[in-house]
């Protein structure tokens, strides 16, 4: 009896353990591409930063310069960042809607619409247009509003409806359209894939 | 000794069920199956604590959730460079229970989403799950003793 509750109880503590390790090989397997990916995969990319020291998504004083907002056209994207992020030269990301507004990703508001004035702060900024037809575009600033208030997830993966991130939203929404952003096949979408895409030019970049 | 499983079962579950993300569903069957571990397990260590250890465990096994949650709630958040990570980190630590606030509707309160408010009382409420089997042992004794 004694035994059998000394099972039970080890049991107990070693189900969710089991999981996390059986769905790391899983998910490891599945994306095993990315091992051979030299550079430009999330992971790859944080490993480098967290050798220097560099965790989070840093931080620092904006940099002279006014940021021609005005030039932006629905669809365009907006990456900002500063010279410490660890996950690449920008650590966020925002989708222009139009009337000088962007949809954004942050944890206390969720996917939410925001004025590009949000970005002022930031050292680096780029904007860029993705080389697709204007109806396109709008279809994809469709898809992303239609997603506005839903929760906000920092390690959300590509796939579901219910956790996003300020760079899913836009890779998703251009996905639906049949363009895709992401060029590693990544797990998750960096605001450098964004930048890296053969999708998008760069109209305007700043402290880079 | 029920603290250290406490946590055991809590980080565990940070990480199953954010990689049970991949997967979208599996992260909802995870975080219900983390609620019944910590159900039972709570039931276990029940019949060996009593009310006040039970209520310290619950405490202490949340103890990180609020101090991070205190530490936005008193706007502390300006006495370190790490300060605009904290809710981040209460996110982070509130992933059990994510997959089951991401099935609620996308209202708003004060321009804020519902989940931000639940992120702070996600907290309390799992401390009170912990504490729940303790309860009940109380109210079992309360009738047994009732029908002597």
């Amino acid at each position: 009896m004694n035994r059998s509750k000394y099972n039970i109880n080890a049991v107990r503590l070693l189900i969710l353990p089991l999981l996390g390790l059986l769905l790391l090989l899983v998910i490891g397997a599945a994306n095993r591409h990315l091992l051979t990916v030299s550079s430009g995969s999330v992971i790859h990319t944080y490993m480098a930063s967290f050798v220097k020291g560099e965790i989070g998504t840093g931080y620092g004083k904006p940099t002279a310069g006014t940021v021609p907002f005005s030039h932006l056209e629905p669809g365009d994207i907006v990456l900002g960042g500063w010279p410490n992020t660890a996950y690449g030269r920008f650590s966020h990301a925002g989708l222009y809607v139009g009337d000088d507004r962007l949809l954004e990703g942050y944890v206390d508001y969720g996917l939410s619409i925001q004025a590009t004035s949000t970005y002022a702060h930031y050292s680096r900024i780029c904007l860029l247009r993705v080389n697709a037809p204007a109806e396109v575009k709008a279809k994809a600033v469709e898809y992303a509003l239609e997603k506005e208030k839903k929760m906000f997830y920092p390690l959300a993966f590509k796939d579901g409806d219910r956790l996003w991130n300020c760079t899913k939203i836009i890779w998703r929404a251009y996905a639906a359209q049949g363009i895709d952003l992401d060029e590693t096949g990544d797990l998750w979408i960096a605001p450098e894939s964004l930048a890296e895409s053969r999708w998008v030019s760069v109209i305007y970049a700043k402290g880079i | 000794m029920a603290l250290t499983r406490a946590y055991i079962i809590h980080i565990s579950a940070i990480i199953a069920i954010g990689l049970a993300m991949y997967f979208p569903g599996l992260d909802i069957v995870l975080a219900l199956v983390y609620l019944y571990l910590v159900y039972k397990e709570a039931g276990y260590w029940r019949q060996s604590l009593n009310r006040a250890g039970m209520a310290s465990v619950a405490l202490l096994w949340q103890a990180p959730g609020y101090l991070l949650g205190g530490a936005i709630l008193l706007t502390a958040e300006s006495i370190s460079q790490f300060s605009y990570y904290y809710i981040f980190m209460l996110e982070l630590w509130g992933t059990p229970l994510l997959p089951l606030f991401s099935l609620l509707p996308a209202w708003t309160l004060l321009d804020r989403p519902l989940y931000y408010y639940l992120l702070f009382m996600l907290v309390p409420c799992l401390s009170l799950h912990y504490y729940y089997p303790a309860l009940i042992k109380k109210k079992t004794k309360s009738r047994s003793a009732g029908s002597n």
